[in-house]
């Protein structure tokens, strides 16, 4: 199962690092997520060429 | 000839007491939390948590408006793809007159060189109904999962056709960030970094 890097902070910085464990993305969630992100830049280009 | 009426005493209808108010408080954390829950300045779900890169140097903030109130346990990003070198801080800032204000939390630096969640501790009491400022300050560039513009509230209308949703000043990450935000801020629409708030 694949993990994610989760670095916990306080005040003073960086105090531990932990790993926590996710569900595996399915091929419909993985072409999802990517046009999700697809999209978000799409809208980044607008918001910066002031579209 | 004047009359003065005072009423006083306790409204019931059908023998339940009734008083005024009521309703929302305010557009974020609508549903009751539990301890750990999280929430964030989203209006609405789809696509939420899409990557993408905040610009180095500049001080963003957007409003969070709570409809509950709740204290947090931490306030998390996440780093979506690398800057070798970067980091960035988080901060939560009270309101004065549509502008964020006095700080209530600035975090430390959060590396930004490797992926994955940044946790930062922070207890914090939120009123409902109280605008706060999410903040983050950028250092060197790395993408974070981003709140779409499209996912979130109009602050002011820029013009007839854009509505901003952020306001930022530019500001090295050299210069810690302020305890007072402080005037001569810029509004502007666009994505906005995903500041997520856990519940204590």
């Amino acid at each position: 199962m694949p993990q994610v890097r989760n670095e916990i902070y306080d005040d003073n910085g960086l105090v531990r690092v932990e790993y926590i464990e996710v569900e595996e993305l399915t091929t419909e969630e993985l072409i999802a997520q990517k046009e999700a992100e697809l999209l978000a830049m799409y809208e980044e280009l607008k918001a910066l060429k002031g579209e | 000839m004047a009359i003065d009426l005072n009423i006083t005493g306790q409204y019931k209808v059908n023998g339940v007491p009734i008083s005024g108010g009521g309703g929302l408080q305010g557009v974020h954390a609508l549903v009751p939390l539990a301890s750990g829950d999280q929430v964030a300045a989203t209006l609405q779900s789809s696509t939420s948590g899409s990557g993408g890169s905040y610009t180095a140097n500049r001080l963003v903030a957007y409003p969070f408006i709570p409809n509950q109130s709740f204290t947090s346990s931490n306030l998390q990003i996440t780093v979506t793809v690398l800057g070798a070198g970067a980091l960035c801080r988080i901060a939560v800032y009270t309101d004065l007159n549509g502008n964020p204000d006095t700080s209530l939390f600035i975090s430390s630096n959060l590396d930004c060189s490797t992926t994955g969640l940044k946790t930062a501790t922070a207890s914090i009491n939120f009123v409902a109904g109280t605008t706060y400022w999410m903040a983050l300050h950028g250092g060197t560039t790395a993408s974070i999962n981003q709140i779409l513009v499209g996912q979130m509230f109009p602050i002011k209308y820029l013009n007839i056709n854009t509505a901003a949703n952020h306001l930022f000043k530019s500001l090295n990450f050299s210069t810690p960030t302020p305890t007072t935000f402080g005037g001569g801020n810029t509004l502007q629409a666009g994505n906005m970094p995903l500041i997520v708030i856990t519940k204590a």
